[in-house]
């Protein structure tokens, strides 16, 4: 249909400029946030034994004596070519440079889980809808019911323990010169990110494929002799396929704070641990540069799922204005 | 199937009373004495070095931690802590989700579009990020600000900030929805034909229909909140050690996992046995109340 074309991108262009008024008002949320709390830069800067000359003397050379809204005009502009100056403690090391080496990190740690969260939740709803109610779908459901309820901090130490500590098998921790291939380190955290979503998927997809194959044009192509592997994966997984793409998107949440957590247990050098290091430092620079770079991440991903979602789906390319 | 879930409904709200007996009223019954170095023996706070990693038994039935505190000590306030974070953010979460829901309605149009786009703009935001956003404007306070650092250190207030933050918004966005589909209702309408002010319709119309339901919601809610607290506390920018909470225990356990792994039990088993009972209470109550389902 080609007149569903501008449509699509209608919709699309929609989402985009929601999720930039999302983003600014984050951004507005990020600056206040720092402008609130008593002290600013320049008290931080100079350090406790600074005298009050000192400090007003840094507020001058920074510019922090004008009126907040046009400091966070100015804000919004470096942070549009991502500019969040440099940190206030340590080598006081460009925050944008600190991102770029630590951010590919944990996306690669969240996107590997959730690819193999999609193809493992996927496969085995399938796989449960098929034996529905036979031995096959109540374990699936069983281990799907233990995925979705367990902490992810309650499982990771546990697994750390089975396979690293008593098994040997892998190494518990990252370390600065990687001895084994890089997958021997991530294997372990990324299957424990992926086990949350991967469960909630299972479930998903099993409960809209029972649903699917229960409509009539399922009955239909039995009756015209489609064969059951393609009756599955072509006639019944493409029409089950939406509200699984939906738990797709509400999981890009889940897998910040699960990455944040894992970089924890595995002592990954990721963006989590930066923010958890820039936390207890207070630095604002830091923070404010990983709050605003990893939500706009969050946001692409979300809208890449909105623009994923009608080109699966033509029943909601009609639906969208 | 409706029985099923209130079975489980009364198993996880008779495991919150005795989680709340636990927490509150268990460590007052319990003898303690003193340690000869001054300290009560049942501290949950202070170091006792002398008897770390002690086994269960005696007078203290879950052993003692790696700085030799007593862990059911620990357990119980830590439960505390967790329940009373909880409780405070829901009411926070509630009464704002409120005002906002409602000014999600009846407020004029310029006003009511760009709160409820501010509102989705929140809920669509990840909490984690504005989280840590909030801990580190308490923190980088606390820099410059002496007055602030025991707050800061201690944990409790920058956590409650900033899981408030982050949970408004799905209130909000169910008080609204609850209230626009009410709105048109024919004893509202009736009210409002003879002359009730929305104030009045609201506080005595609208919301005595929607309380249920907001209740169940805020019980799911609340296991999230001591979720979010838990995790917090386990990357070690909520409850502050060395004070006790369940994600922090749970934390300083793994890290002591080689000699003694069997202390990652206590914590993992209250955390995840809470959060199972929670929102079983909350589910079986939704399922009870929701208007739809009468």
């Amino acid at each position: 249909m080609p007149s569903a074309v501008p449509k699509v991108l209608r919709a699309v262009g929609l989402r985009s400029v929601y999720g930039l008024f999302s983003l600014i008002f984050i951004s507005l949320v990020v600056f206040l946030a720092d402008e609130v709390s008593p002290g600013d830069a320049a008290t931080v800067m100079a350090g406790e034994k600074a005298t009050l000359k000192q400090v007003e003397q840094l507020r001058e050379q920074y510019g922090l004596n004008r009126a907040w809204p046009i400091r966070y005009l100015e804000f919004l502009g470096r942070a549009a070519t991502l500019d969040f100056g440099k940190s206030y403690f340590g080598t006081k090391r460009n925050v944008r440079e600190m991102i770029i080496e630590k951010l590919p990190l944990t996306a690669m740690l969240a996107f590997t889980g959730i690819l193999i969260a999609i193809i493992v939740g996927i496969s085995l709803g399938t796989i449960a809808s098929i034996y529905r109610t036979r031995p096959p779908d109540t374990f699936i459901l069983i281990v799907s019911t233990l995925g979705v309820t367990v902490p992810t901090f309650v499982l990771a130490p546990t697994l750390v323990f089975i396979f690293a500590t008593k098994m040997n098998y892998l190494p518990p921790t990252w370390e600065v010169n990687l001895r084994a291939p890089l997958w021997m380190y991530l294997i372990l955290p990324v299957s424990i990110l992926a086990a949350r979503p991967a469960a909630l998927l299972t479930r998903v997809t099993r409960a809209s494929m029972i649903e699917t194959m229960q409509q009539e044009f399922i009955r239909t192509a039995i009756a015209k002799g489609v064969p059951p592997g393609r009756l599955v994966l072509r006639h019944a997984l493409r029409n089950a396929v939406l509200p699984v793409v939906t738990v797709i998107g509400t999981s890009f949440g889940f897998m910040l704070t699960g990455s944040f957590v894992l970089e924890t247990v595995f002592t990954i050098p990721g963006i989590g641990q930066e923010g958890i290091d820039a936390i207890l430092q207070g630095d604002m620079p830091r923070i404010q540069g990983i709050v605003l770079m990893t939500g706009l991440m969050f946001l692409l991903l979300n809208l890449l799922v909105d623009i994923l979602l009608p080109i699966l789906d033509p029943r909601i390319r009609e639906a969208q204005v | 199937m409706k029985r099923k879930r209130n079975w489980l409904m009364w198993l996880g709200g008779g495991y919150l009373i005795a989680l709340v007996v636990f927490s509150f009223v268990m460590p007052l019954l319990r003898s303690s004495q003193l340690h000869p170095t001054g300290v009560d023996t049942f501290d949950a706070v202070t170091a006792i070095v002398d008897k770390p990693f002690l086994d269960r038994g005696g007078q203290y039935p879950l052993g003692t931690d790696e700085l030799g505190r007593d862990v059911l000590s620990r357990l119980a306030q830590g439960g505390r802590t967790s329940l009373i974070i909880g409780l405070t953010v829901q009411g926070i979460a509630l009464l704002l989700g409120l005002i906002v829901g409602t000014v999600g309605v009846y407020a004029p149009k310029w006003i009511r579009e760009p709160v409820m786009r501010l509102t989705d703009a929140m809920f669509a935001f990840p909490d984690i990020l504005l989280g840590m956003l909030l801990i580190g404007a308490f923190s980088s306070a606390s820099v410059a600000n002496p007055a602030l650092r025991s707050i800061v250190e201690q944990g409790t207030i920058p956590v409650i900030a900033a899981l408030a933050c982050t949970a408004w918004p799905s209130i909000a966005r169910l008080v609204r929805s609850q209230i626009a589909s009410l709105k048109d209702r024919e004893y509202v309408v009736a009210a409002k034909a003879s002359g009730a002010s929305t104030f009045y319709i609201v506080t005595r119309h609208v919301l005595p229909q929607i309380w249920g339901i907001l209740l169940a919601v805020s019980m799911v809610e609340l296991a999230g909140t001591i979720l979010a607290e838990a995790t917090l506390s386990f990357l070690g920018i909520g409850i502050r050690p060395p004070n006790p909470s369940w994600g922090g225990m749970l934390n300083t356990a793994r890290q002591n996992m080689q000699a003694h792994p069997e202390s990652l039990i206590p914590p993992a088993i209250m955390l995840s046995v809470s959060i199972f009972a929670l929102s079983f209470v909350g589910d079986g109550l939704r399922a009870k109340l929701d208007p739809k389902n009468r």
